[in-house]
Order: structure tokens, then C-alpha cells, then sequence
């Protein structure tokens, strides 16, 4: 197959396309080798460490099968090689939507390898998404499964491949250099291919929901290898876990899953949507220790476990990140899984993450999402931009080597929330997100600006409005709409209970400025596909009506 | 669509069109045996609620091999696992309870 050739690629376009940060860039590269000086500071370094150190160890393993390291590495390598031949080089994007398989680790690291830059996209995203995705990471080629491909090769007007088809080609050369007959990957050349620099754009991260045009972060391996193992300086993965990815690849907490667990050399489990039915079983039968989870997959493997009458699975650590359990939630995991640690965390993927409570933390500091990670500053802003002392509630903004290199080709974009001081060209990034800190550095999280609003003159938030809806006995969910264009302020719930119970028990515990005008009973919270409550699919039934 | 008759009782039917989106009701009923019920709509959190539902109204267990994506495929495959776990619990000691 022949490609469309891509424009004429300079060594690190990475650089070219961020060009406001380069200041950044090189700050943030002067302070992470002077802390990690031996350590691998790219994201195929991280694996070839794992391969160094434990090459017969599983890696990961889905539901067709597993691969040790060494059988990792080779297949990673012989998709670079696959690459290669198709004509892709440095800093080209190569977009892929692909589920929670195996052939997905490869994909990445075998990418990255090669010096190219991976577009993680979930397969859940309907094509009103997809199609600017598509077309604003400019890809050189797409890999989709099955009918997707053609989809794919339709929305970029570029080259599209359909997994297990090409996985054959890799599949073989993969075992060609397992016998010795071939180097699975042989391709070095300091402006052409292979062995990135840590600056070196690695990953286009496009968030969910935010906004209405697409929009991605850029990630270079640098602060992805630093965040990775910042994160594991908390949570302490080991060699012996099992770590489930039950969460979208494409989506930034079940990614850094592969990096999180490839740094302890330990092994990925990785489960799709269908499968989970059987979730509980599947922890008990792969042995797994870890589980990151956001409320809705939370909520499942509580309902599992309480039709279960076997052995509980040897989970100890329980992640959560994305959304927030609720008190409830991890009072029923700690009871579903005796010995299970909660580790509450909170982040952005513009810089990956913030902050992580040490595993079972929240036993001392409820609602607490935990302090900034080692080497890194979680400040909290006035309006005026200066910081603000603990217990205020102000702007979460962060500073250190984690923060990424801004939003792909959105130069306003990215100068509003990565702000460069001009006389240190210190960034400090802008969460739009708001809390507060104690005095020892934890943070509280009270919501998204656009969680914040007035109603009658008195200052609230969604989040503390949902907190009191969960409060009211038979609420097992809630989302909270801000009034907005003459909507008032409206709560959805999933409850046995009559909506007006449910605001009856709001006005029990609520001022009556914050008790919701409007209650609407539902079956389920419509969930964006990284699982987090899609607000403006409940924007678009209240006006409906 | 099929012309195989629906083998179902009308507790099931309801079940498994109450699982679904509320948008997608309209379109699954009557329900057929060959509906897709992933293309319908049907989650994995409804899923697991509508397991949960259908072991407490028929008084059954479904065993680990049986939850998998294939047994929630359609109500057909559906309604011929549950009828399986049926049979079996006759079998032995009559009716089980499902849960604990």
C-alpha cells in the first residue's frame, strides 16, 4: 500500500508545533536528569529495563492469551520495524483505535520506539467525536479494528490497517527474531527513526467532554516517565502484582496502567467492556492484586462481589482517579475485599497527575485526594492569580516537571492554562479545577469551574449538592446541573425514592438556596466513555423537555 | 427480523427490556429472539443488574463459564442459559436460592 506522504519532518517537530514552551521544555529536561541521571527516561527505556531485569516475567496478558517481557519487546519491535516499511518516521502520528488487547501494548511501545507519536482513540467514541479527532492529529496512517478500518481510512484520508491482519506480519517477525533469524527491529538514524529523546513527543492524549472541539494533550516521554514513576513513589506497584486495565487504553488512567506496571516489571490484565459480567470471577482466576477504578466500575464489582459466595479476590490496592468514590463505595469495598487498600488520587491529563493520598489515607482525611507528587507543587489561586493560604478554596494550579507540553496545534488554548512566567519561564499549569489545601499539603477537591455558581446569591457547588443527595438513604446516584438559561438548578438521581423524597431529604440537610428546584429520577447517569458523568448528555434532556 | 416464536415467559421479556436505555425500549418490543442486545444499548453495569435480577426472580446461579458476553448476546441465548440452570436446579434439589 502506498501512503500519502506526510510534509517533510524536521528532527523533533515536537518542539516546532509547542514552540511557545521550548523555555519550559528545557528547564523541565535540566531537572529531571539532574534527579534521574541512570534511570531510563523514555517510555521504550522503561521497557527495556523491564526486559533487562526479568525477561520470562508476564508483561500482559488478555483474554487470548499472554506475553512475557522478552515476548513483549520482540513484538513491539517488530511493529516499529512494521512502521518502518510503511514509511513512517519521526514525530509522525499514527492514530490508534484499538480495545484492551494485547496487540494495544505493542502498538505503544513499538510506536514510540520507532520515534513516532501514538493517538490512543476508544473505540466507544461515536463518530460525531471521532471525525475531527480524525483529522486534527493529522495521522500518517490509522489502525482500527475490523470494519473500523475503513471508517478510519475515510475520516483521516490516510492509510488504515485492520489489527489482526497486519498482526500477522508482525506476529511472524516477531518470531523470525525470537529464532535468531532476523533483528526484529533495525532501523537508527538520529533524524530519521528510533531511540527518542526525552523531549520527543510521545503521546496525543485527546480529553473527554470538556469542551466542544476536539483537543489534545501533548505528551512528551519525559514528564510521562516522570509522572509514572512519581505516582509509583506513592503507590508502590511491585514486581509479584497483577494490575487490572478494565478502563479504556485510550484513556490516560488506563494507559499509564501499561507504564505503572511495566516500571515494577509487574503484569497487566487487561479486560474489554463485554467481559465484565464476569469481572469478579476474573479477578479471583488471573490473581489480580491492583484494581483502578473509577464509580461505575466501582458500583459493578460491588453488585458482582454481593452475588458471590467464593473466596474474595486477592486485590490490595484499590485505585481511584477520574471521578470519586463516594464514602459508601469504599466502605463496601474495604468490606467486599477484607485487607484492600483505597487510594484516592486526583489529576488532569495535562499533566497526568496531581495528587495521590497514600493507600487507605482517607481513613484520617475523608474527601481528602491526597498530597502533590514527590518533586512536583499543588498551589491554589486567587482570581488575581496569587496563592492563597490553607483552607481558602481557590483555583488548583501545578507546577514541576509532570506538566505536559500544552494542547495540540491551540497556541490560545494552551497559553490560558500552561501560563509561562515571563521572568523565570517557570509553567504553571491552571487546572480550572477548584479546592483547597490543609495545612499539610493535602488537598480537597470542590469542583470544576463550571461546578461553581450562585443561585439566590449564595455561592455552591455540585459537588456538595451531590454529596448531600448521596447522603439521603436510597440515593445510589446523583449529578447535579447549575442553573443555566433559565433552567434551574436540577438534580438527577438514581433512587427507588420519589423525587419528592429525595429533595425533601435535600432540605433536610441543605440551605434552601441549594436545594434543586427540579429532581429527575433515572435508571442510570449517562457516563462518558472514560466513565465520568456526561454532563451535557443531562443538559440535552432537561432541554428536551 | 425472525419468525421463530418467542419461547420466553412475560417476567423475562420484561427483565431484559427494562435493562435497556430507555431510548431503546420502544424499538425491542415485542421482544425477538435474535435482538442485538449490545447494539441496543445494553452496558455493563445493566448487564450485571439484569444477572442479578434474573438469578433472584428464577431462583438460579448462573456459573463463571455462563457470564460472558456471548450468553448476553441476544434474549434467545439469554433465555436458553437461564432455561439450562432451570433444568438443572430440577435435577438436583428443586428450586435453590440464588443467593445466600
Amino acid at each position: 500500500m502506498t501512503q500519502t506522504k506526510a510534509p517533510a519532518q524536521t528532527k523533533a517537530p515536537a518542539q516546532a508545533q509547542t514552540q511557545p514552551l521550548g523555555q519550559t521544555q528545557t528547564q523541565t529536561q535540566s531537572q529531571s536528569q539532574t534527579q534521574t541521571q541512570t534511570q531510563p527516561q523514555t517510555i521504550p527505556g522503561l521497557l527495556a529495563a523491564a526486559v533487562a531485569a526479568r525477561p520470562g516475567a508476564p508483561a500482559v496478558r488478555d483474554r487470548h492469551g499472554r506475553w512475557t517481557y522478552a515476548q513483549l519487546d520482540a513484538r513491539a519491535q517488530a511493529f516499529a520495524a512494521w512502521l518502518a516499511e510503511r514509511g513512517v518516521r519521526r514525530g509522525d502520528r499514527v492514530l490508534a483505535r484499538v480495545g484492551n488487547v494485547r496487540e494495544f501494548t505493542a502498538v505503544l511501545f513499538g510506536t514510540l520506539l520507532h520515534g513516532a507519536v501514538l493517538v490512543p482513540v476508544n473505540p466507544a467514541m461515536k463518530r460525531f467525536h471521532l471525525a475531527p479527532v480524525a483529522t486534527d492529529c493529522d495521522p500518517v496512517l490509522a489502525i482500527g479494528q475490523g470494519a473500523d478500518a475503513d471508517l478510519l481510512a475515510e475520516l483521516t484520508g490516510r492509510p488504515a490497517y485492520e489489527l489482526g491482519t497486519l498482526w500477522r506480519t508482525v506476529e511472524e517477525r516477531a518470531e523470525r527474531a525470537e529464532r535468531g533469524e532476523d533483528p526484529a527491529y533495525a532501523y537508527e538514524d538520529p533524524y530519521e527513526y528510533g531511540a527518542p529523546a526525552p523531549d520527543d513527543l510521545a503521546l496525543l492524549i485527546y480529553t473527554s467532554g470538556s469542551t466542544s472541539a476536539p483537543k489534545a494533550v501533548v505528551s512528551p516521554h519525559a514528564p510521562a516517565v516522570f509522572a509514572t514513576r512519581a505516582i509509583d513513589a506513592r503507590l508502590g506497584y511491585r514486581a509479584a502484582d497483577k494490575v487490572l486495565v478494565a478502563l479504556p487504553l485510550s484513556f490516560d488512567y488506563g494507559l499509564y496502567q501499561i507504564l505503572l506496571s511495566v516500571l515494577a516489571g509487574a503484569e497487566a490484565v487487561l479486560t474489554e467492556a463485554d467481559q465484565h459480567v464476569w469481572l469478579y470471577g476474573a479477578l479471583r482466576e488471573y490473581g489480580v492484586t491492583v484494581v483502578p477504578l473509577v464509580p461505575s466500575l466501582a458500583e459493578m464489582l460491588l453488585r458482582l462481589a454481593g452475588r458471590d459466595d467464593g473466596e474474595a479476590p486477592p486485590v490490595r490496592l484499590f485505585t481511584n482517579t477520574g471521578a470519586a468514590l463516594t464514602g459508601p463505595v469504599i466502605a463496601g469495598l474495604r468490606a467486599a475485599f477484607p485487607g484492600a487498600a483505597v487510594a484516592p488520587m486526583y489529576g488532569t491529563t495535562e499533566c497526568k497527575r496531581i495528587t495521590v493520598l497514600e493507600p487507605d489515607g482517607d481513613l484520617e482525611r475523608p474527601g481528602s485526594v491526597g498530597r502533590a507528587l514527590p518533586g512536583t507543587e499543588v498551589l491554589v489561586l486567587a482570581d488575581d492569580g496569587t496563592a492563597l493560604p490553607p483552607g481558602s478554596t481557590g483555583q488548583i494550579a501545578v507546577r514541576g516537571p509532570h506538566v505536559m507540553s500544552g494542547y495540540w496545534r491551540a497556541p490560545e488554548q494552551t497559553a490560558q492554562r500552561f501560563r509561562t512566567d515571563p521572568a523565570t519561564g517557570e509553567v504553571t499549569l491552571h487546572t480550572g479545577d477548584y479546592g483547597h489545601l490543609d495545612g499539610d499539603g493535602h488537598l480537597y477537591f470542590e469542583g470544576r469551574r463550571d461546578d461553581l455558581f450562585k443561585r439566590r446569591g449564595v455561592r455552591m457547588s455540585a459537588v456538595e449538592i451531590e454529596a448531600a443527595a448521596l447522603d439521603v438513604p436510597g440515593v445510589e446516584a446523583a449529578a447535579v446541573l447549575a442553573p443555566d438559561d433559565g433552567i434551574d438548578l436540577t438534580l438527577f438521581a438514581v433512587t427507588r425514592l420519589a423525587p419528592d423524597g429525595v429533595l425533601r431529604g435535600l432540605g433536610e440537610r441543605l440551605e434552601s438556596a441549594k436545594v434543586p428546584a427540579v429532581c429527575r429520577v433515572v435508571d442510570a447517569l449517562p457516563l462518558t466513555p472514560n466513565g465520568k458523568t456526561d454532563r451535557r448528555h443531562l443538559r440535552r434532556l432537561v432541554e428536551a423537555t | 427480523m425472525t419468525h421463530v416464536p418467542c419461547p420466553w415467559d412475560e417476567q423475562f421479556a420484561r427483565l431484559v427490556i427494562a435493562a435497556l436505555p430507555a431510548a431503546a425500549r420502544h424499538d425491542a418490543a415485542p421482544l425477538t429472539v435474535d435482538h442485538d442486545l449490545s447494539q441496543a444499548g445494553l452496558e455493563s453495569m445493566a448487564t450485571v443488574e439484569l444477572l442479578i435480577r434474573l438469578e433472584t426472580a428464577y431462583g438460579v446461579r448462573f456459573p463463571e463459564h455462563l457470564l460472558t458476553g456471548g450468553t448476553f448476546a441476544t434474549p434467545g441465548d439469554l433465555w436458553e442459559a437461564l432455561q439450562s440452570l432451570r433444568e438443572d436446579a430440577k435435577d438436583t434439589e428443586g428450586p435453590t436460592d440464588a443467593r445466600r
